[in-house]
C-alpha cells in the first residue's frame, strides 16, 4: 500500500459517498431526515473548510446560510419566484457580499478575521431578528422545495427523494472544492496559508486570493442556506445566529480542518450525536461537552488529520529514511 | 424618547457601569491571550459559576457581602484546577483546539449547573447598604451600580500599579511582547501565566458576583456576554490594559445608546464600531506592541 495522503483522503470520501448513496434509502423516515440534515451540515462544513484553505477561519460563517436561506425564502415566498431561479439569485448574493465583507475583513487575519466575521453575521442576524419583511423573530413559513421532479423524476417532497438530492449535492459540493483544490488558484491558497509572507514577498497578491476564497466560500455557504431552509421549509432568524457558526466550526475540527472529507465525517457524527444524547439522556449537552474535550485533546488534528498523520507516519517508517514531505 | 439631560446621564452612568463588568472580564481574556496566545472561551463559564457561587452563598449565609468575598475565590479555584487538568493541554496546539476544548468546557459547565440549579433564573438581592438611590449630577441614581463603577475604578487603578511599578507586572508585560526572550532570560514564564491566569479568573468571578443582582443568574449567561467581552478585547486591542479600558468604554457606550437610539437595531451599534475600529486599525486601538503588526 503506497497511497499518498491526497489519494487516501479522496478514498474515504468516495467510500462515503457511496455508502451514503446504498443506505440512505433503506433507513427509516427518521433516518432519512437525519442524513439529509447532515449532507447539509456538510456542504456548510466543506464552505468553511475551502476559506480554511487560504489560512483564515471564520466565525461567522452562520452569516452567509442565513443570508442563501433567506434570499431563497424571500424570493420564493414573498416575490413568489420560482425555486429554481431563486437558487441561483441566492448564491450570487453569496458573492456579492461574500466580495463586499471581505474587502475589510481578509485584510485582518488570526483571531481578529475571527471576531470581525463573527460581527459581520450577528448585524444580519439583529437585522433578520427586527426585520418586519421577514416577520423578525417569529421566522416565516412555507418555504418551497425545488420542483425537479420533470428533470430527474425526483418529487424532493418525498423525504426519501430530498435526503438522496441533499446526498448527491453534498457530493457534488465535495468534488467542486476538491478540484478547486488541485487548482493553480488552490494550491496558490494552500500556499498562503502555509506562508502568507513568502507568497506576499514572491509577488502573490494574497489579499486578492483571499478575498477570492472569501467569496466562494460565501457561494457554497448560500448554497447551504438554500438546501436547509428547503429542508425546514421554514425561514428562523436562528439560521444565522453565532451557535450555528461555533457548530460548523466544531464539525470542522472535529473531522479535521482543511481535509474537505473531515467536515463531511464531522457532520454525520454531530448529527448522530446530538440525535442520540438528546434523545437518551436529559443533560446531554454534559456528554457532547465531554466529547469536544476529548477530541480536542486526544484528537487535535481532528478524526481525519488524526488518522492521516498515522498513515504518513507508517509511510515513514517503511520506506527509507529519507524525509518524506506531506503533501497538504 | 427623551433626550432631556437628566436621561442621558443617566445613560451615561449605565454605560459606564456596563462598561466596568466588560473590563472585569476583559483584561483576564486579553492578557491571557496576550501571553500565552491562549484562546480561553471557558472565561465566561467562571463569570456564570461564579454567579451561582454567590446565588448559593448569599442564600446560606444570608449575605451579599459575604458572596461578594467568597464565590470569586471558590470560582477562581475551581477555574485554576480546570486550567491544570484541563486547559493546559491544549497550551501549544491552535487557537481551533482551544476553542474546541473551551466551548466543550462551557457546555459541560452549562449543563453541570443547569442540572444543580434548574432552568429558571435565580435572584441575588442587592446588599442592603446600596439599596437606596443616589443623588448624582442632579439625577437620581441606583447607589448599586455606583458601587460597580466604583469597584471597577479601584481595579483599574490597582491592575495599573500592579503592571506598571512591580517586577511581576514587568514580567507579564515583557512576556506579552516577547515570550522566548523572556523564558531565556531564566524567568520560569509557566509559573508568571499561572498566576495571571488566577487573577484573570478572579476578576471574571468578581463580575459574575457583582453582576448577579443586575441580570440575574441563568444557565446561558455566559454566552451572552462572553461574545461582547471578545469584541472588547478585539476593539482595545490584545494584551493591554489600557486596550481593555478603552474597548470596554466603548463597547458599553455603544450598547448602552444603541439600544436608545437605534432600538430595532440596538446590537448593529456595537459591531458597527467594531468594523469601523477594524478598518483602520485592524490590531485594535491600543494593543501590547507584539500585536501592533499585522495579524
Amino acid at each position: 500500500m503506497s497511497l499518498t495522503r491526497n489519494q487516501i483522503r479522496l478514498l474515504i470520501g468516495a467510500v462515503i459517498a457511496v455508502l451514503s448513496l446504498v443506505v440512505q434509502p433503506r433507513m427509516s423516515a427518521f433516518a432519512q431526515e437525519l442524513f439529509a440534515e447532515a449532507a447539509i451540515l456538510a456542504i456548510f462544513a466543506l464552505s468553511l473548510d475551502i476559506l480554511a484553505r487560504s489560512g483564515l477561519v471564520s466565525f461567522g460563517h452562520a452569516g452567509f446560510l442565513g443570508l442563501g436561506a433567506y434570499a431563497f425564502g424571500g424570493l420564493t415566498v414573498l416575490q413568489n419566484w420560482p425555486a429554481g431561479a431563486a437558487v441561483f439569485v441566492a448564491i450570487a448574493i453569496g458573492i456579492v457580499v461574500g466580495l463586499i465583507v471581505g474587502i475589510f475583513a481578509v485584510r485582518t487575519s488570526g483571531a481578529f478575521f475571527i471576531m470581525v466575521t463573527l460581527a459581520m453575521a450577528e448585524m444580519f442576524y439583529s437585522w433578520v431578528f427586527r426585520s418586519p419583511i421577514f416577520n423578525g423573530a417569529d421566522g416565516m413559513g412555507g418555504v418551497p422545495r425545488l420542483d425537479i421532479k420533470s428533470l430527474t423524476g425526483l418529487d424532493l417532497n418525498n423525504p426519501v427523494s430530498f435526503a438522496t438530492f441533499c446526498i448527491v449535492m453534498c457530493i457534488l459540493a465535495w468534488i467542486v472544492v476538491e478540484f478547486i483544490a488541485i487548482t493553480p488558484f488552490g494550491r496558490t491558497l494552500d500556499a498562503i496559508r502555509q506562508n502568507p509572507n513568502r507568497i506576499s514577498a514572491l509577488g502573490g497578491r494574497v489579499f486578492s486570493y483571499r478575498l477570492a476564497a472569501f467569496a466562494l466560500s460565501g457561494a457554497i455557504g448560500a448554497f447551504a442556506g438554500v438546501m436547509k431552509v428547503q429542508h425546514t421549509n421554514f425561514l428562523s432568524p436562528d439560521l444565522a445566529s453565532w451557535i450555528i457558526s461555533g457548530d460548523v466550526l466544531i464539525i470542522a475540527v472535529i473531522g479535521g480542518m482543511g481535509t474537505f472529507v473531515g467536515g463531511i465525517i464531522g457532520a454525520g457524527l454531530l448529527v448522530y450525536l446530538k440525535e442520540i444524547l438528546s434523545s437518551n439522556f436529559g443533560h446531554w449537552y454534559l456528554f457532547l461537552g465531554g466529547i469536544f474535550i476529548f477530541v480536542a485533546l486526544v484528537l487535535p488534528r481532528g478524526i481525519v488529520g488524526t488518522f492521516l498523520d498515522w498513515t504518513d507516519g507508517r509511510r515513514a517508517s517503511k520506506s527509507a529514511p529519507a524525509a518524506t514531505e506531506s503533501e497538504t | 424618547m427623551g433626550l432631556d439631560p437628566q436621561f442621558i446621564i443617566e445613560q451615561l452612568l449605565n454605560s459606564l457601569q456596563f462598561a466596568m463588568l466588560l473590563f472585569l472580564l476583559a483584561i483576564g481574556l486579553s492578557v491571557i491571550f496576550g501571553l500565552m496566545d491562549y484562546l480561553n472561551l471557558a472565561h465566561g463559564t467562571i463569570y456564570m459559576l461564579a454567579a451561582y457561587l454567590a446565588y448559593s452563598i448569599a442564600q446560606l449565609s444570608g449575605s451579599f457581602w459575604v458572596a461578594f468575598f467568597l464565590a470569586p475565590v471558590a470560582a477562581t479555584a475551581i477555574g485554576m484546577v480546570l486550567y491544570l487538568v484541563l486547559l493546559k493541554r491544549a497550551e501549544m496546539e491552535t487557537h481551533l483546539v482551544q476553542v474546541l476544548l473551551t466551548v466543550g468546557v462551557i457546555y459541560a459547565g452549562t449543563d453541570i449547573l443547569r442540572h444543580i440549579y434548574g432552568d429558571l433564573p435565580k435572584g441575588v438581592t442587592q446588599p442592603e447598604f446600596f439599596t437606596a438611590p443616589v443623588q448624582i449630577f442632579g439625577v437620581s441614581y441606583p447607589s448599586y451600580r455606583l458601587f460597580i463603577i466604583g469597584l471597577g475604578l479601584v481595579i483599574q487603578i490597582g491592575l495599573y500599579f500592579a503592571l506598571e511599578r512591580t517586577r511581576l507586572g514587568a514580567l507579564v508585560r515583557a512576556g506579552v511582547d516577547d515570550r522566548q526572550t523572556v523564558e531565556t532570560l531564566g524567568v520560569n514564564i509557566g509559573a508568571v501565566f499561572m498566576l495571571v491566569f488566577a487573577i484573570g479568573t478572579y476578576l471574571a468571578g468578581v463580575a459574575g458576583v457583582v453582576a448577579a443582582p443586575i441580570f440575574g443568574v441563568y444557565p446561558g449567561m455566559d454566552a451572552t456576554i462572553i461574545i461582547l467581552v471578545l469584541i472588547v478585547v478585539v476593539v482595545g486591542g490584545l494584551g493591554s490594559l489600557k486596550g481593555a479600558i478603552l474597548g470596554s468604554l466603548l463597547i458599553g457606550f455603544a450598547d448602552t445608546f444603541g439600544k436608545i437610539l437605534l432600538p430595532q437595531f440596538a446590537m448593529v451599534m456595537i459591531y458597527l464600531v467594531m468594523a469601523i475600529v477594524l478598518i483602520f486599525r485592524p490590531t485594535g486601538l491600543l494593543p501590547a506592541r507584539r500585536f501592533t503588526g499585522a495579524g
